[in-house]
């Protein structure tokens, strides 16, 4: 290398050198500045994302002060039943052992399924068919008493595509934890 | 060298220096003595604080509903014709048109805007009818609380339980119409109302329909 | 040199500080929802709803079961089957006509498949029915109306379905008479 070469070659060395700590702090202070921006908003959404706790059938789980166990979960044929047009019929059986009831709280219970790789919901019937959810069951769930019953839910889900359904099963008091039950 | 001034030439021009002060206060001082005699100036109304009047049937607008005061009469017959008067109360209905002027549906009654109008000891700016004493109904339909589309009129009864010989044939009522300024909302997805006043009155006469 | 130079980089920089400011978009622009848009007969999917307006006119008169509907102005009817995607929803509609929002009536006895919740794979059929002003079809902004049909609430920053309507090629009918909505699609 001769010597009228190397400054030409040495040039943009130089330079990155000379401001190598300013580079080095760049490099820092912009992925802190990014990870401070995301602290007020992004950080306390992660937080209440929901936290899903999954139970296998017949398994008690303690969950928002009480014992929660998904007895059974049937799919009728909708079509016997007289269920809507294009619905099966879903019944979810719950042993509900409320032992430390919350000051206040909402019990949801919903239906999921996958349909086409993504996770799909259903409410609680609204519509109605032959079946009948018998009397010795409960029709709300409800954990505000300490108290021990059985539950009994309906849901009508589309026909033939929800083989394999869940329970998600959340109560405002437990937020942002819920239980799937299988 | 600058000749020193005189006594006399310091007094003129220290007067011309205050005469603006001295003219401002000789023409308060003729004011004054003037108002004595017509009862001071507290009993001055300010124009400006003049609440002008006008017909009923007459339409005022303002910036969120043009709105008319059409009828007033007392009723033991709810609109609904459902519910019933309780023992010593009766319904005063305001019969009014109203129209939405602004970009969104208006709710004639809601949490944001002002009431659509006064009226002395049933509905204030600041204080609304309680839940049961006010229900509003569209007079084509029988709708409870309807909702105004904008740029459509439309006839409402707002019908108050009053109670009975609280109000009589007769009575002449004045139902402040009001109007507020818009500005957008900070949080919630709209307009928030500031500056709400009673912008016209009509004098209305109460009619017995019982 | 170099002052002139700094001067009209100033006054440049200025200027530029104004348009910026001047062209700012709205919070209004900035929060608007995402709008899967189509036309009448389409079948437009939004995250939350897959809805097809089927057709549309206007009306100086609707009948929707018991319910006789008169109005000042004039009826915008359309006829929509609307399922929800992902989970049970309550749904609104809304026509937009130079940035003025009409909603749909609440006045239809609950027989307009707005007042319906749909769930996923189960449809509602039925009428959209909104209150126009009379002489909407002379409004400039007629012949672009946009459908907005959302789950019901706040729609900032959310997906929804848009049907852009010409309102002007629209029917108009003295009276039209109406099926309540149901389940199932058309």
């Amino acid at each position: 290398m001769s010597d009228s070469e190397r400054p030409v070659t040495e040039v943009p060395m130089t330079w990155l050198r000379r401001n190598r700590w300013f580079l080095v702090a760049l490099a820092v202070l912009i992925p802190a500045a990014l990870v401070v921006s995301l602290i007020p908003r992004f950080f306390p959404y992660l937080e209440n994302q929901p936290a899903v706790i999954d139970v296998a059938r017949g398994l008690d789980e303690r969950y928002s002060g009480a014992n929660v166990k998904l007895t059974d979960l049937e799919v009728l044929d909708g079509e016997a039943l007289n269920a809507p047009a294009g619905s099966d019929v879903v019944v979810a059986t719950f042993a509900i052992d409320v032992v430390d009831p919350p000051a206040s709280s909402v019990c949801t219970v919903t239906l999921v399924a996958p349909i086409d790789g993504v996770e799909r919901e259903w409410d609680e019937a609204i519509a109605s068919s032959d079946y009948e959810v018998p009397d010795e069951f409960e029709k709300y769930c409800d954990l505000s008493e300490a108290r021990r019953y059985h539950l009994q839910l309906v849901f009508y889900v589309p026909r033939g595509e929800v083989p394999d359904p869940a329970i998600r099963f959340t109560s405002t008091a437990a937020f942002p934890q819920e239980l799937r039950l299988h | 060298m600058p000749a020193k001034p005189s006594p006399r030439a310091t007094l003129a021009s220290r007067v011309r220096a205050w005469l603006p002060i001295l003219v401002v206060g000789a023409v308060l001082a003729v004011a004054g003595v003037v108002a004595i005699p017509l009862g001071g100036w507290d009993t001055v109304q300010l124009q400006s604080a003049v609440i002008p009047e006008q017909s009923v049937g007459d339409t005022f607008v303002g910036n969120r509903l043009a709105i008319s005061i059409d009828d007033l009469y007392l009723t033991d017959d709810f609109p609904d014709d459902y519910t019933e008067t309780k023992p010593g109360e009766s319904f005063l209905v305001v019969v009014a048109t109203l129209e939405g002027l602004t970009a969104e549906p208006e709710s004639p009654i809601s949490i944001g805007p002002p009431s659509p109008f006064t009226i002395d000891g049933l509905m204030n700016l600041d204080e609304r009818p309680g839940y049961g004493d006010l229900t509003v109904f569209l007079k084509r339909d029988g709708t409870f609380e309807p909702v105004l589309s904008p740029g459509v009129p439309d006839t409402l009864l707002f019908v108050f339980t009053v109670r009975s010989g609280q109000f009589a044939q007769g009575d002449v009522l004045r139902i402040g119409l009001t109007d507020a300024t818009p500005e957008k909302a900070d949080i919630i997805d709209g307009t928030r109302w500031v500056d709400e006043h009673v912008a016209v009155e009509v004098s209305t006469t109460v009619r017995d329909d019982r | 040199m170099k002052r002139g130079l700094a001067i009209v980089a100033g006054l440049g920089l200025l200027a530029a500080t104004y348009a910026v400011a001047a062209t700012t978009p709205t919070s209004q622009l900035v929060e608007a929802p995402f709008g899967s848009r189509g036309s009448l007969g389409d079948t437009v999917s939004s995250q939350h709803l897959i809805a097809t307006v089927h057709e549309a006119s206007l009306a100086h008169e609707v009948e929707l079961g018991s319910w006789r509907g008169t109005t000042a102005g004039v009826w915008f009817v359309a006829d929509a089957t609307v399922e929800a995607t992902l989970e049970s929803k309550l749904i609104e509609v809304d026509l937009f006509i130079d940035g003025v929002q009409y909603g749909g009536t609440k006045r239809g006895d609950g027989g307009t498949v707005d007042e319906h919740t749909v769930a996923v794979r189960f449809p509602a059929t039925g009428p959209l029915l909104i209150e126009l002003p009379a002489d909407v079809v002379n409004f400039p902004g007629a012949r672009s109306a946009v459908l907005r049909i959302s789950p019901f609430g706040d729609d900032r920053l959310d997906s929804v379905v848009e049907i852009v309507i010409d309102l002007t090629t629209l029917e108009v009918a003295d009276r039209v008479e109406l099926e309540p909505a149901r389940d199932g699609s058309r």
